[in-house]
């Protein structure tokens, strides 16, 4: 066991969309490397499933991407927000937390009676 | 946007990558590399070696392939991608093989096309509703003792009934002078218009396209001077324009103003109705509802009653209302009154010959489908390699029939694209082929749902003739197949089993269909030896018509019609003239409703019924009808004095067998005051006796004929003339329209053609079932003969090694062509025993199309299979000029 967590089905776009949020535009590596990071380092991120969950929000019109020019000065495609996508952020950031807080209540020690 | 809306965006958004293809991909490699760039320097910068770095990279991506793949299964729709592969790859095979493709497409096509024709015709004629709102539920009523009703019984069945919401009438289709009476004059035109019952609308359940329809104050005689106008006369003669309305017409002398129109597609009663008018009861008459018998009922179902209901209560009431007649009528009148769905009534005559040629296009489609299998096993022969290749790859059998089906269903569609083009190109030239009274024919035409057939038929034709090949190839050795090249991979002797199969069923299938076209042509040729029992040769004939008003001027339509003839006989070239009230074989006949002496009869009893026509004295000589016995009717008779009859032979055989005829009476029921009470004063004295002449059909038996003098009290508005000539129909038209002219402008001459042609009319369904057959028997002649030389073809070539030895080892090169001919001929021997076979079982079917042709028709069970041994020689010569010409020497040397 490593220790590090994988991905979460469906919880990786959520992850993608927030940091696009707190960062802006980013190209796919830097987010990779953004969402281990805050991860505090404890998720094991497979890289290669990252591109096609960013393909399927632009599909769905969440996020929008344009070829640039990197920090190092390198061609990358960038991805950055739409404001369907700023809604979408919002609305799944407050779906986790409901979900999050009632499954704390179940798992929380069981209070005296 | 909603999340369901997200998504189909999405699906959108992979459609395009899908049409996108390479470019996506090549954005996505570059996207990759620029990822593992980035990646690598990072390593680098933490202390890595750069080739471990950019294998650090590498894996944290998963690989790159991988990597890829995953991507490209979400930028696109996978399923329909490897659909659209194979559909690529089969589109590259037709390319690679064109000759093939070709031949195969050209053969299904011809297939398809024909399908799509005959289901285009089945389906405008036979399956489309009637243009009325819930028209399932109309019905007609008709009896056989009961061709028609007076408008009294109608209203009363419609009054008692409540299987029935509304039971409505109408009355013949006829020709009427109509002349605009807003317009300036001019001869009034000939128009085809009908009676009908003022709540007819409301029962069809249909609403004038402008305008109104009948109201209860147009059934009053001396208020119904309206008229309703179909579409299309109202777009000819109005241009379509509202103003139409209000406006009026002379209709046979009456004038009548224009209520409505009805609505664009609906024509009621008949097809070509232009013009309807209102039946109407004349107010304090008793005997004025039941004294014409002239309407045929139609009735809209109430809720809840089903046809067979609704019949039993008109036999029910049929007793209760019997009794209304002001006479006595006998029972047996209107006692088998029987409902009928009105769509079914319309097409009924044509339903069982569209069917009929329905059934020999889906024996084409099989045969072509045949052909075609043929056509692919003979190509996987040479593809045996390809499949053990791509299977020992590790293609799945699955795989690999899926691919060769979707070759098969590709080529079905291009052919179904081809056929549905060449229907759209040759639809008119069928319809036309069709006599011109089939029902509804104005509405043939190809809509959605036959395009939709098409696909269909050629998916299904696709799938059917891919279906053999496919399992064969998939199933190809492929070690055997690897090891030796691209020939003789199964024994010789299983290697044409399914082939020849094949052909045996394309010769099999085109027996049966050429074989029941046969049949057709031998009973048409057989009418066409019918002797009609009266000349036709050089004999024009036309109407003349009067306006009936003009008939209400005692002896005014004697006069002009006996002036007429007089000029019509002065007419250059014409050397006879007669005139009548109705042709023979027109399918018009007029009903002679009679009691006979010696055959009292009870009033409960029906009376007896014969043809009775009106003629000229010349009409027997013009005809050709000759006499019997007594006298024919002449100038005397003219008056009305003589009561004079002619009855011919079979009438006078039946009335009075082993007596003389001559002077016995017969009496028109019109001219008994009371039924069945004999009115010696009013009868016809029977003074001669003709032989007899076809008068409703040709198919038919003879009927009894009375014919009548025109005497003043029959004198009629409307009479058919008859020329006896050497010009030609237009000619003589012309001369007698301006010897018509010059006694009345006001008289049209319509319906000029010769008593030829009125002969061959009567039988334009028969003749059009049997060249439509014989068209469709000859091309399955052809897709079998073409199936059975390529088989033919291709085990010569297949055995040109076996040929080349065996004249080497000294066989003639005579025995070799035999060989040959001597293969196709077992072949087409084997289908024709299977077709013949075939065709007895369907014979049954065949009997009630044929006249005077047993189903088992010697001339045509032998005819058929001496064509079949010609078509197995004409295909056996090539191949077989080709086998002997084999050089021993080169064929030997080859491999």
């Amino acid at each position: 066991m490593s220790g590090k967590a994988d991905v979460w089905q469906g919880t990786l776009a959520l992850m993608a969309l927030r940091t696009l949020e707190t960062m802006g535009p980013q190209h796919g590596y830097g987010l990779a490397r953004r969402i281990e990071q805050t991860s505090g380092d404890k998720l094991q991120l497979n890289y290669g499933t990252l591109y096609p969950a960013l393909l399927k929000l632009e599909q769905e019109g969440y996020i929008r991407s344009r070829w640039g020019v990197s920090e190092n000065n390198r061609r990358a495609k960038f991805y950055e927000l739409t404001k369907a996508g700023q809604r979408r952020v919002r609305k799944a950031a407050a779906e986790w937390e409901q979900t999050t807080e009632i499954l704390a209540r179940f798992l929380a020690p069981a209070e005296e009676a | 946007m909603s999340d369901s809306m997200r998504r189909l965006r999405a699906l959108g958004m992979r459609f395009i990558g899908l049409l996108r293809g390479r470019g996506a991909d090549d954005d996505f490699t570059a996207e990759l590399e620029s990822h593992v760039a980035m990646h690598t320097e990072d390593g680098v910068r933490a202390g890595l070696a750069p080739e471990e770095a950019r294998r650090q990279a590498l894996l944290m991506l998963g690989g790159a392939e991988q990597a890829r793949q995953a991507y490209r299964e979400r930028a696109t729709l996978p399923s329909v991608e490897s659909v659209l592969q194979d559909v690529r790859y089969a589109l590259r095979q037709m390319r690679s093989a064109p000759g093939f493709a070709l031949t195969a497409v050209l053969l299904l096509a011809l297939g398809i096309g024909a399908n799509v024709v005959i289901y285009t015709l089945v389906d405008s004629i036979l399956l489309r509703p009637l243009p009325y709102p819930r028209q399932g539920r109309l019905m007609r009523i008709t009896g056989t003792t009961s061709p028609a009703f007076p408008k009294g019984w109608i209203r009363a069945l419609g009054a008692h009934s409540r299987a029935f919401s509304s039971i409505a009438g109408y009355g013949d289709d006829a020709e009427s002078n109509v002349s605009d009476n807003d317009a300036s004059g001019g001869a009034p035109e000939r128009v085809f218009g009908a009676a009908v019952t003022v709540n007819a609308f409301d029962t069809l359940g249909i609403h004038p396209a402008i305008g109104d329809f009948f109201t209860p104050n147009d059934a009053i005689a001396g208020e119904d001077h309206s008229v309703v106008l179909s579409y299309g006369y109202w777009r000819q003669h109005y241009a379509a324009a509202p103003a139409a309305i209000g406006r009026t017409l002379l209709i046979d002398g009456v004038s009548r103003r224009i209520a409505g129109v009805m609505p664009a597609g609906v024509h009621f009663p008949y097809a070509d109705t232009q013009f309807v008018i209102p039946v109407s009861y004349r107010r304090g008459q008793a005997l004025d509802p039941w004294s014409n018998f002239d309407l045929h009922a139609l009735g809209r179902l109430a809720d809840g009653y089903s046809p067979a209901q609704a019949q039993a209560e008109l036999r029910r009431l049929h007793d209760l209302l019997l009794p209304l007649f002001p006479w006595q009528m006998p029972e047996i009148w209107a006692s088998d009154m029987t409902v009928t769905p009105l769509l079914e009534w319309e097409t009924g005559a044509m339903r069982p010959r569209l069917l009929l040629l329905f059934g020999a296009v889906g024996l084409i489609l099989l045969i072509a489908c045949a052909n075609v299998a043929n056509l692919m096993l003979a190509r996987a022969t040479g593809r045996e390699r390809e499949m053990a290749i791509r299977g020992a790859l590790g293609a799945s059998p699955r795989r690999l029939i899926r691919q060769l089906l979707s070759e098969s269903v590709v080529l079905g569609i291009a052919a179904g694209a081809a056929a549905l083009a060449a229907a759209l190109a040759s639809l008119r030239v069928f319809v036309r082929l069709l006599p011109a009274d089939t029902p509804r024919i104005r509405n043939v035409h190809l809509r959605g749902e036959d395009i939709l057939f098409t696909l269909g038929a050629s998916m299904l034709a696709g799938l059917l003739f891919g279906m053999i090949p496919s399992a064969k190839m998939a199933s190809v050795d492929l070690l055997a197949a690897l090891r030796l090249g691209g020939r003789g991979v199964t024994g010789n002797g299983s290697r044409f089993g399914l082939p020849m199969m094949l052909v045996v069923a394309q010769i099999g299938l085109s027996v049966m269909v050429i074989t029941a076209a046969g049949l057709m042509l031998h009973s048409l040729y057989n009418l066409s030896q019918v002797d009609p029992g009266f000349r036709t040769a050089h004999t024009v004939t036309a109407e003349v018509a009067l306006n009936p008003a003009a008939c209400r001027q005692a002896g005014r339509c004697q006069s002009f019609f006996e002036t007429l003839l007089e000029s019509a006989r002065g007419i250059a070239g014409v050397e006879g003239a007669a005139l009548t009230d109705s042709l023979p074989l027109s399918g018009r006949e007029n009903n002679y409703v009679y009691d006979a002496e010696d055959h009292p009869r009870n009033p409960r009893q029906g009376a007896l019924l014969a043809t009775g026509r009106t003629v000229s004295p010349g009409y027997f000589d013009l005809l050709g009808l000759r006499l019997v016995r007594g006298r024919l009717l002449d100038a005397s008779d003219l008056s009305g004095a003589s009561h004079a009859a002619v009855i011919d032979e079979r009438m006078a055989e039946r009335l009075w067998p082993n007596e003389d005829p001559l002077g016995k009476h017969l009496l028109d029921v019109n001219d008994e005051r009371t039924p069945a009470v004999w009115n010696a004063a009013r009868a016809s004295i029977v003074v001669g006796v003709v032989r007899n002449a076809r008068d409703a059909s040709l198919a038919g038996g003879f009927t009894d004929e009375v014919y009548l003098p025109m005497t003043p009290a029959r004198q009629q508005p409307a009479m058919y003339i008859l020329l006896r000539t050497r010009a030609t129909p237009e000619e003589a038209a012309a001369g007698l329209r301006s010897a018509v002219g010059e006694i009345d402008s006001q008289a049209p001459v319509t319906r000029v053609r010769t008593l030829d042609q009125l002969v061959a009319n009567s039988v334009a369904a028969p003749r059009a079932l049997a060249v439509l057959l014989l068209g469709f028997g000859a091309l399955a002649v052809i897709i079998g003969a073409l199936g059975l030389y390529s088989l033919i073809a291709y085990i010569v070539s297949w055995r040109t090694r076996e040929i080349g030895l065996r004249l080497a080892l000294g066989a003639s090169r005579g025995q070799i062509v035999l060989a040959v001919v001597r293969q196709s001929l077992l072949l087409a021997g084997g289908g024709c025993l299977a077709g013949l076979l075939g065709a007895l079982a369907v014979s049954r079917v065949l009997h009630s199309f044929l006249f005077n042709v047993s189903a088992l028709d010697p001339a045509t069970f032998c005819a058929v299979p001496l064509l079949m041994a010609l078509v197995a020689v004409a295909a056996a010569c090539l191949p077989a000029r080709r086998a002997a010409s084999v050089d021993p020497m080169q064929a030997l040397r080859a491999e």
